[in-house]
């Protein structure tokens, strides 16, 4: 062993064995950047909104506090109506996210497929999820499928065609090596494309999740009378804007936090990728 | 490089041009003497409708433009815009609304009283099933919202009954969608005309009560002003009323005629226009009672934040009565 080797090696033992200083990571350029700024920015914002609607920053916090504590008109307190966004959005999700990956990995897979169902998706794809709530009372006889159809076609496409540009983008040559290994297609799809695939699927999860989350006005306008997106209609109807602004807000916290988390799992879960590609 | 700068530079002229050339031609294009919402496809205010058709707006010399709303919560929405100096629109969103944003409307004159009705799927009703409003027990009734006269219609025919509003579980619907939202779980819906008659002719549903019958006369659609509109032009706010007094006379009088012009509008067939039209009443008097009562209950349902006893001079500062009687 070259001496040059035995001190990198020496050197890289005695970074494994300090422990990580938390504090010395903090930043405070940081803290202003990523949270003070964006957090001001949010709240000057909503309050011109707040302001442009007969209301205020102090109106909404009351009525959030109202909506928690002493419900709605009809007693429904606020956490009945986001756990009852959260299980449509939810369902809705799982299944688009069920039924986007398999298309997704044969239409990038094989052409056959992408010539037939290419031009299909690119046709329907445009067409906005509350279109579809008239063909899907009548699609669905049960409301509670034809709200939760609604939130899978806002999460289905993107899931859809990232896992689409993902398998596409699969490194020819691992391909081969399979091939010429002897791998099965199968063994094919489930260690080389997919996992290849899997950082595009994530972010496909990410931007589904968060369309299908978008999609809940238009899901719980019908049949319904619980729910976020129900919310922001009634409150609206009858001029409540504190509440409509303040369920809004909800709406949009709710989802970034979901955003993030699919973001923290996609970094714990594809951290392999990202060694590999350093 | 220089070609794609060149190419964004004569993107951003066009589009900065394009906006100010709309902007120009928006102060200069003439503005008519009142702008006037109605709500798209409500029976309920055929009066505008036949004043429009027959020219009355003309006979008096006034300019119209006409906004067309969805509801009238965004119709109110309009109010708060200055999208609009005067409307055609429901009693409830103008009471709501009033008090709860703070946007300045008068009522005027009433455009109807009744013309609503609870409607249950027609499988259900020729089964036997719900015929009686006592038969929804635990079953979904659809409604347009917490803070309508038809929700209050519902509690209304619901205690007529011996029954609460807990008896059954009331779900949001927009009425246009109504209809194809019935089921075995949700058989009935409360809605206005011609969402009832629509379903009907559909034979999608059968009627169950008709509004008229839970609470006869009860108000519905209301003709307002914008306050700052009727403070800058009372003569072109009596001239308006005017016209609606002479339209909805002409609809009591010629009902026929009115029929044609509603089926023209609405793009429906004859017969459920005539349904429809048949259990409405024309009629250009407040019923200062029934929007008290309304009131009332808006406030026992903390849907507005007013006392009990602020509801007279509230009423007396809400309504106008001057102009329809002049």
């Amino acid at each position: 062993m070259t001496v040059a080797l035995k001190d990198r090696r020496s050197q890289a033992d005695s970074q494994s064995v300090q422990p990580k200083r938390w504090i010395a990571k903090f930043d405070p350029k940081d803290v202003v950047l990523k949270i003070l700024l964006p957090v001001i920015i949010l709240i000057i914002i909503w309050e011109v909104i707040a302001r442009l609607s007969v209301s205020s920053l102090q109106g909404i916090v009351e009525s959030f506090l109202k909506l928690a504590f002493e419900g709605d008109s009809q007693g429904k307190l606020l956490t009945e109506h986001v756990f009852t966004s959260l299980g449509h959005v939810t369902f809705g999700f799982l299944i688009a996210a069920l039924t986007a990956i398999p298309l997704g990995v044969m239409i990038g897979r094989y052409k056959a497929i992408n010539s037939v169902f290419g031009p299909v998706v690119e046709a329907m794809r445009p067409i906005p999820p509350i279109a579809w709530i008239p063909i899907s009372l009548l699609l669905f006889r049960d409301i509670l499928f034809a709200r939760i159809f609604i939130i899978w076609i806002g999460a289905f496409f993107p899931i859809l065609i990232n896992t689409t540009a993902g398998v596409n983008r699969t490194n020819p040559v691992h391909l081969d090596v399979a091939e010429t290994f002897g791998a099965t297609e199968l063994e094919v799809l489930t260690k080389i494309i997919i996992p290849s695939a899997a950082p595009e699927i994530f972010v496909g999860f990410r931007i589904g999740f968060g369309i299908g989350w978008m999609c809940l006005i238009a899901a719980e306008m019908v049949n319904v009378n619980a729910g976020l997106g129900y919310l922001v209609l009634i409150m609206q109807q009858s001029g409540q804007t504190g509440a409509m602004i303040a369920s809004m807000l909800l709406i949009g916290l709710i989802g970034f936090l979901i955003s993030y988390f699919f973001l923290i799992m996609e970094k714990r879960l594809l951290r392999w990728r990202r060694e590999v590609s350093v | 490089m220089v070609k794609t700068k060149t190419l964004a530079i004569v993107v951003a002229v066009v589009v900065i041009s394009s906006f100010a050339v709309y902007g120009y031609w928006s102060t200069i294009a003439p503005r008519a003497d009142v702008r006037i919402g109605y709500l798209n496809q409500d029976l309920h205010q055929l009066a505008l409708q036949v004043a429009l058709v027959n020219g009355y707006f003309e006979d008096e010399g006034i300019t119209v433009e006409t906004v067309v709303f969805g509801n009238g919560a965004l119709e109110m929405d309009g109010f708060l815009a200055d999208q609009l100096d005067m409307g055609y629109l429901g009693a409830a969103p103008a009471l709501t609304k009033r008090l709860n944003q703070d946007i300045l409307v008068t009522v005027l004159a009433a455009v109807n009283l009744e013309g609503s009705a609870i409607m249950v799927k027609k499988s259900e009703y020729d089964s036997g099933a719900v015929t009686h409003i006592a038969n929804l027990t635990g079953k979904r009734v659809h409604h347009p919202g917490p803070s309508t006269v038809q929700n209050f219609l519902l509690r209304l025919a619901l205690e007529n009954a011996g029954m609460t509003y807990e008896d059954i579980i009331p779900v949001y619907t927009p009425p246009p969608l109504m209809e194809s939202a019935l089921t075995v779980d949700a058989p009935a819906f409360i809605a206005w005309e011609p969402f009832c008659a629509k379903a009907e002719y559909n034979d999608a549903a059968e009627v169950l009560m008709n509004s008229g019958d839970i609470w006869p006369n009860h108000p519905c659609c209301v003709v307002a002003s914008a306050n700052s509109f009727l403070e800058a032009h009372p003569d072109v706010v009596q001239k308006v009323i005017d016209v609606h007094k002479r339209a909805e006379q002409w609809i009591v009088d010629n009902p026929l005629d009115a029929i044609a012009i509603a089926v023209d509008w609405l793009d429906m067939d004859q017969s459920p226009v005539e349904n429809a039209f048949n259990r409405i009443i024309f009629d250009y008097d407040l019923n200062m009672t029934g929007l008290t009562m309304y009131l009332e209950f808006l406030i026992d349902q903390e849907i507005v934040d007013l006392q009990l006893s602020e509801v007279a001079s509230f009423m007396n500062g809400f309504v106008n009565t001057t102009f329809v009687e002049s």
